[in-house]
């Protein structure tokens, strides 16, 4: 039987449909493979980077995985931020409201206790 | 309603200083003795009226609270008018005052002749008990009316000195400016979670962004890892210690990362009680 593991953790696009990237045990193999091949007479002191391009591309594979991913926490990120700019801005204008209720209530209770005083000035 | 004062007394006003603390607990006595007139009268009304009426205790009992709730609050009334006229409030109605006193005082007085003139022997307890020898019913019906003018009078007195619409006014204001003063800290105290939310996405776009870069540079360190690898191989293979100087010697070495620099605090959003418009917009 097999168990099945899903995680969600953020909401992202559909990814493209690339190839598998390689992962680093495998290019770290045939990077072995292809030596294994040259050996002994296809190299010579001056050619140690022959195999410096194939895995000069699978690096640019990788990062571009990367960007990618990137690209999509990026998405992540904005999409959380604006729903903070949301919370922010409704709790702004809540707080300016009780501000103004405030200080309504204010100036009712000064003028309230004026009046109780004796304050000839209060109407 | 004439009430002569000398000339250096300061004329009649709700204003009133003493009161601007409160009266604190002293407020509930009046309404507390106020309270135990009502059941005086209740008890004083129901004994008349199970003289008049045959009927059940429960009907008579909804009577008589009917009765003296009428009358306290009659004298209530008075007592308020009272104050209200004697402190030139242009709401207050002479012609009310007197309806209101003569109302109350012909509601004791209606009782007061019922309760004498009802035969003894409908009497059945209270006031009205015939067991008595001494007791007439001309006595218990101005013990009656005693009672019931007595608490009606406290009522009118009560409510005379206790009435002061600035005094009530700002009673009402300090309870509306707690509750403003709890809904604003409420509101504030949201307002400056929400900013600090905010400041945390804020930092979390540059945290990406060196995550981004701690990414990159493992897999640069990867890639620089695999080329030197190859060079090794071929080093090994050629069991030559001037190939393996070559070879090994154009291998890539990776600048090594600098620590993890502290993210930026960036300007803190004020939280300001005017200007949320334009934080919102910054």
């Amino acid at each position: 039987m097999t168990a099945f593991r899903i995680r969600l953790d953020r909401l992202r696009p559909v990814p493209f449909g690339v190839p598998m990237a390689t992962s680093f045990v495998e290019a770290q193999r045939r990077v072995e493979q292809i030596v294994a091949g040259l050996l002994p007479g296809a190299v010579d002191e001056v050619s140690g980077g022959v195999l410096d391009p194939l895995i000069a591309s699978w690096a640019a594979d990788w990062l571009a995985r990367i960007d990618t991913e990137h690209a999509d926490h990026a998405g992540t990120v904005e999409s959380l931020h604006g729903a903070a700019r949301e919370k922010v801005a409704a709790a702004a204008a809540d707080h300016d409201d009780a501000h103004r209720a405030l200080q309504i209530a204010r100036a009712d209770h000064l003028a309230a206790r004026a009046r109780l005083a004796g304050d000839p000035a209060t109407p | 309603m004439s009430d002569p004062r000398p000339a250096d007394r300061p004329a009649a006003s709700f204003a009133d200083p003493v009161l601007l603390p409160g009266r604190g607990l002293a407020e509930l006595v009046p309404w507390a003795l106020q309270a135990l007139a009502l059941l005086g009268d209740l008890a004083a009304f129901y004994t008349v009226l199970a003289l008049l009426f045959r009927t059940s205790p429960v009907t008579l009992l909804a009577i008589a609270a009917g009765f003296a709730a009428i009358a306290v609050s009659v004298a209530h009334a008075a007592g308020v008018l009272w104050a209200r006229w004697r402190c030139r409030d242009p709401r207050a109605s002479r012609v009310l005052l007197g309806l209101a006193l003569a109302g109350w005082l012909l509601l004791g007085l209606v009782a007061f002749v019922a309760r004498a003139e009802a035969p003894r022997a409908s009497a059945s307890s209270g006031f009205g008990s015939s067991t008595g020898h001494v007791t007439t019913d001309l006595i218990t019906a101005a013990v009656f009316i005693g009672l019931y003018l007595a608490s009606g009078l406290g009522a009118v007195v009560a409510a005379y000195l206790q009435h002061n619409p600035l005094h009530t006014g700002l009673r009402r204001a300090a309870t509306v400016l707690r509750a403003a003063v709890r809904r604003e800290a409420a509101a504030r105290a949201r307002l400056a979670r929400a900013v600090a939310v905010l400041e945390q996405h804020d930092r979390e776009r540059e945290r990406e962004l060196a995550r981004r870069d701690s990414a990159r540079s493992i897999v640069l360190a990867r890639m620089a890892e695999l080329q030197n690898h190859a060079r090794l191989l071929i080093a090994i293979g050629k069991q030559d210690p001037g190939h393996t100087d070559g070879v090994t010697g154009s291998g890539p070495v990776p600048e090594l990362p600098l620590p993890a620099r502290a993210l930026p605090e960036g300007p803190r959003r004020e939280i300001s009680l005017t200007k949320s418009t334009r934080r919102e917009n910054s």
